[in-house]
């Protein structure tokens, strides 16, 4: 593995009530692919809420970059692209100025890369948000997070609903993020064939516990064998 | 330095996504308009109406219009607030909650300066009903609280969130 990691996570164990992560360690490193495999509540959605949610309590530690994101929330979430199903932008106001209002907020948010990458997707800026397909949407955020430069990208089920056409795409573009070795992704899926083919590392969750994380192709096969 | 410059990203961003939008000026002036009606209504002697029903029908009105076109834009930039559940949005973004918090308290203060005048103006309706005769206290009340305070409390909040 490459020396650099971009995301760690180091016996991260939820505290509290609440269905949590149970001593979940892997790393991430930079330039790289990863894919987070789990049936529906497996706890994909719950790892990626650990990441960006200050609220949540829990043991161990998460990195970005080297950092522990407690020590400062703000600078983590500065590093990090997300993107997922739910809409995170003012679906009343068009591509172009939900860019305006929230870019300001990232320290490196370049607004002449975000009009490049948006222009090169094919979605034009003067499009609200709301009256977007789900394909421009997906468009959108990653022009959106590719814009701050981030180390991290979250990406939350981005795949769910996706045709075949625009998968293709879709794989294309997360892999020209990852190619410079600057940053890496984290995928959340629940479809394993994508996976396999299509990242470098896999982590599997079941019930809030990481059973499997590894190189893609091992943890298939590994897996392949066990379920016979 | 970087705290502050945090503070007044903030604030730049609510001043550009303001809750008070240059489509609710109508609401407002019609307000204005209605409470300017309701204080020189409360100065018109009760004995001379010229219709008994209309002694009680004016203050009445305007004792219920003014204050309803008042909150109108409130509703109106609180709805849209809802709709984009500003908290959930911000949450993802590298801002920190306290700057957030401070920002959103100051814009409460502002929400409730809106509302205090209609206080004022239910005063005047209900004192409307009580008094039968005018005198020079009530007009001066009238004068003070139905004219100018929404008037004013309504010019500030249109200079406050920088209205283009």
């Amino acid at each position: 593995m490459d020396d650099k990691t971009t995301l760690k996570f180091s016996h991260v164990t939820g505290k509290g009530k609440k269905f949590g992560l149970k001593d979940v360690s892997f790393s991430l490193p930079a330039g790289y692919l990863m894919g987070l495999a789990g049936k529906n509540g497996a706890g994909k959605t719950t790892l990626i809420d650990y990441i960006m949610n200050p609220n949540i309590r829990y043991s161990g530690t998460i990195s970005i970059d080297g950092m522990d994101i407690r020590k400062d929330f703000t600078a983590a979430k500065d590093k990090i692209g997300f993107v997922s199903e739910e809409n995170r932008f003012f679906e009343t106001y068009s591509a172009a100025v939900n860019a305006k209002l929230l870019g300001r907020f990232y320290k490196q948010w370049d607004a002449k890369l975000f009009d490049t990458v948006l222009r090169e997707t094919g979605v034009s800026g003067a499009r609200t948000v709301g009256q977007m397909s789900r394909g421009e949407r997906f468009k959108f955020q990653m022009a959106f997070a590719m814009a701050h430069r981030p180390v991290l990208y979250l990406l939350d089920e981005a795949t769910a609903g996706m045709d075949p056409v625009f998968r293709i795409d879709f794989f294309k573009m997360l892999h020209k993020v990852i190619e410079s070795g600057e940053a890496s992704v984290l995928l959340t899926s629940h479809i394993q064939e994508e996976l396999v083919q299509k990242t470098d590392y896999t982590g599997i969750l079941e019930k809030g516990i990481m059973t499997k994380f590894g190189e893609s192709v091992e943890v298939w096969k590994e897996k392949t064998n066990t379920n016979g | 330095m970087e705290r502050k410059n945090e503070y007044e990203r903030i604030k730049s961003f609510f001043k550009d996504y303001s809750f008070i939008r240059s489509d609710c000026t109508p609401f407002l002036m019609l307000s204005i308009f209605f409470e300017l009606f309701h204080g020189v209504a409360m100065m018109v002697p009760y004995q001379e109406a010229v219709l008994d029903g209309a002694v009680y029908l004016v203050p009445m009105t305007t004792g219920i219009f003014g204050p309803a076109f008042y909150l109108i834009p409130s509703f109106l930039t609180v709805g849209k607030g809802k709709r984009m559940k500003i908290g959930e949005l911000l949450k993802y973004l590298p801002v920190e909650r306290k700057y957030l918090k401070r920002f959103r308290a100051e814009r409460l203060a502002v929400f409730v300066c809106r509302v205090f005048p209609v206080f004022f103006c239910l005063q005047l309706l209900f004192s409307g009903l009580y008094y039968r005769e005018i005198g020079i206290g009530n007009i001066l009340y009238a004068l003070c609280f139905g004219l100018f305070w929404p008037f004013l409390s309504n010019l500030c909040m249109i200079l406050w969130n920088g209205e283009k």
